[in-house]
């Protein structure tokens, strides 16, 4: 166990100091960031009266707003579409981070409603029976019957599983990204860097902690670097992403992506009336 | 002689004269609303867009988040705290050196605004928007294109009316038109429908005036035009980011269609004349219009509704190429599908159709500056139009036609995948565009306008 000032270690210092400072850096920047849309007016007085639409349509109109760049994906960028959407973000990090056991546990600690989610918990391996909320051992050789709604799922809904696909999904993008550089592609920022490199650390140190690894054995404090260390880490590195949320490209989580569909669906659907 | 002294301060195209350029990019801020902060701060750099934009396939620098990046640099400099705190570590900087001005122009010229960018990204950020105002910016230096910053100029003083050439070409439509319907044209008088040709409807498309007025006079439609052109290249202003020239221009067509009590302003042209008056010029003149704005396939569409027009069939295996402006940014999508369907039996729609149809490329004023344009535009205008282009903006010049040639392949090749005989559209940029593109790239077919077909299916 590595300890860092006054006896307090990393996993007490990114859980019990760090967590809630990030906490409000995050409310204070997301509130900077709201304010800020709210307070600019737009420069736009007069509008064109939109089409006249059937509510089918606009439902429609909604559905394929956020369709759209899915299917447009699936057809013309597949490598991004298996790479960037169906393993970075559908079997990775919204499953991951949403419904892994341990996470269903950490959530329902702050909210307690949050347990209404327990069926749906994920389990650490495709190995491991039980939906642990702090994993005192280390995953079994043998499949075994498991007890969420997922049944045979479990062999791909699993921590271990979506982790990996996480990784090769961010190696993905890594690689994309260092090519468009290279083809004189002056739009990569360094927060694009910053954000992948957050999500693959916290993801590698999360697999490494469920796995105990390097070592469980807490009676060699001091000298070896302990389960709890790289569970500290991966917890102060998630610390690290929240607070940046608002800063950096993170902020499609909570609030871009929400606002620029239903913005288009505006524009797009509803005034021009595109079907 | 006022248009020469005033083309000849276009050698200041790619100049940096920072003075101007802060006015500029303080000038730009008007266009600064809770969507645009959305388009400059929320790309998270996911490259989706990439697959859409007709000249990423040409250059992998024109994806439409590279070119927007060249607004952001200059809205992080400002309208940011990481910009105004950490300058270029936050990719936020303003445009330092000549060759900065060369790269945005070149950018902010390789957009048609087709706006499949704007749909096919997760986020909805409307790229072409931005790179509008990039051209704003650009535009209020002193770097625009010499040819459409002639034919903005043109239509701006009105000289579409003046000029020999012009006045020729327009005659000429007209008498093609007369001798179609048979009889006088109702000119400038009072009529429900008011049709609005433009001079490059006239030049580009010569039938479409002639079949418009025939559709019209079939259907039994209380309608009249204009006696003289209004419209040169129509709002090829709001494509160089010149709003105010733009709504000043749109302003003389409401006048006009409230002085002959018109109910009812229709386009032949389906390109940016259309969104522009549809959608764009009660935002930008804070007016709304007392008629409605319609293309001429709104018009036949609610005609055929109404069985004020029977087609005869046309054998033609025929296919229908929607302008973006019309089609995906317009909203006008079942409309001409609906007519041609009845028209002809072997209608069969691109692989690529309806909002994911794929740009011809010509848009944004890319089909306009070649050096066929500039030859079409000497004889039109009588200037000596090559003479007013910089050495820096022919290097400019070189580069833009060889990628707005090498961007029409894709889409020929789509219109190849179902081998048509006839391609319909309705603007005439996308006509020239098709044309080129059967041209260079061998798909042999025929590009006619929507009404072109209609009225043949009349007769």
């Amino acid at each position: 166990m590595v300890l860092l000032i006054n006896g307090i270690d990393i996993f007490v210092f990114a859980l019990n100091y760090m967590f809630p400072v990030a906490l409000i850096i995050f409310i204070i920047g997301s509130t900077y960031k709201l304010a800020r849309f709210a307070i600019l007016r737009s420069p736009t007085k007069t509008r064109a009266p939109p089409r006249k639409k059937s509510v089918k349509s606009l439902v429609k109109g909604l559905v394929m707003t956020f369709l759209e760049p899915i299917i447009l994906s699936i057809k013309k960028n597949p490598l991004d579409f298996i790479f960037g959407l169906v393993l970075l973000h559908m079997l990775g990090t919204i499953p991951m981070l949403f419904l892994l056991g341990q996470h269903v546990a950490f959530f329902q600690h702050y909210f307690k409603l949050y347990g209404i989610l327990w069926p749906l918990a994920l389990p650490l391996s495709p190995t491991t029976s039980s939906v642990l909320t702090f994993s005192t051992t280390i995953p079994t050789k043998t499949i075994v019957e498991f007890t969420n709604v997922w049944g045979p799922l479990n062999i791909i809904l699993n921590g271990d599983v979506l982790s990996i696909c996480v990784i090769v999904a961010i190696g993905f993008k890594i690689a994309d990204k260092l090519m468009e550089k290279k083809a004189g592609v002056q739009s990569i920022r360094p927060w694009d860097w910053l954000s992948l490199f957050l999500l693959l650390g916290i993801v590698v140190t999360g697999f490494l902690a469920a796995h105990h690894y390097p070592s469980a054995d807490e009676t060699t404090a001091q000298t070896t670097i302990t389960y709890r260390d790289i569970m500290g880490l991966h917890v102060l590195l998630a610390d690290i992403l929240l607070l940046s949320i608002p800063f950096t490209n993170m902020w499609h989580i909570t609030f871009s992506y929400f606002y620029g569909k239903l913005h288009e669906f505006w524009d797009m659907r509803i005034r021009k009336g595109l079907e | 002689m006022g248009l020469r002294i005033m083309i000849a301060k276009n050698s200041g195209f790619g100049k940096l004269d920072k003075k101007k350029l802060e006015k500029a990019i303080e000038s730009s801020y008007s266009r600064l609303s809770m969507s645009m902060l959305h388009y400059v701060e929320d790309c998270v750099g996911c490259m989706s867009c990439k697959v859409a934009c007709p000249y990423w396939y040409v250059d992998h620098r024109y994806s439409p988040v590279n070119k927007a990046e060249e607004l952001r640099y200059i809205y992080r400099k400002t309208t940011t705290l990481s910009g105004k705190l950490l300058g270029k570590l936050a990719k936020a900087k303003f445009p330092e050196t000549e060759e900065d001005i060369e790269r945005m122009v070149e950018f902010a010229y390789k957009c048609s605004e087709c706006g499949m960018c704007y749909i096919s990204c997760p986020f909805g950020i409307d790229s072409g928007e931005m790179i509008n105002v990039l051209r704003m910016i650009l535009t209020n230096l002193g770097t625009t294109p010499t040819n459409l910053k002639v034919l903005s100029e043109i239509e701006v003083k009105g000289l579409q009316a003046k000029l020999p050439e012009t006045m020729r070409i327009w005659g000429e439509a007209l008498q093609k038109a007369r001798a179609k319907i048979g009889k006088e044209l109702p000119l400038d008088k009072e009529a429900d429908i008011i049709v609005m040709p433009s001079l490059f409807d006239a030049f580009i498309t010569p039938d479409a005036i002639a079949n418009t007025a025939y559709i019209l006079e079939k259907a039994g439609v209380n309608w009249s035009m204009p006696s003289k052109p209004m419209l040169m290249k129509p709002f090829t202003a709001w494509l160089l980011g010149d709003l105010s020239s733009a709504a000043l221009i749109g302003k003389r067509l409401v006048e006009y269609v409230k002085a002959y009590k018109g109910k009812t302003l229709i386009t032949i042209d389906g390109g940016i004349y259309y969104y522009f008056m549809r959608w764009v010029y009660p935002e930008v003149a804070n007016e709304l219009l007392p008629f409605e704005v319609k293309h001429i396939i709104e018009l036949v569409y609610e005609l055929y509704k109404q069985n004020k027009l029977a087609f005869n069939k046309i054998d033609d295996k025929i296919t229908w190429h929607n302008p973006c402006k019309l089609g995906r940014k317009g909203g006008v999508i079942k409309e001409p599908k609906t007519i041609l369907k009845a028209i002809a039996p072997n209608y069969k729609d691109l692989p690529h159709h309806d909002s994911e149809n794929i740009c011809c490329g010509g848009g944004g004023g890319m089909a306009l500056q070649t050096q066929e344009c500039t030859r079409k535009l000497e004889k039109l205008t009588g200037m000596k139009i090559k003479e007013m282009i910089s050495e820096k903006e022919k290097k400019y010049l070189y580069r833009q036609e060889k990628v707005y040639y090498l961007a029409l392949e894709r889409k020929a090749k789509d219109i190849d995948k179902i081998k048509p005989d006839i391609v319909v559209t309705a603007c005439p940029t996308c006509v020239l565009s098709l044309n080129h593109a059967s041209l260079l790239y061998g798909p042999s077919y025929k590009v006619v306008h929507f009404v072109d077909i209609v009225a043949k299916a009349l007769e």
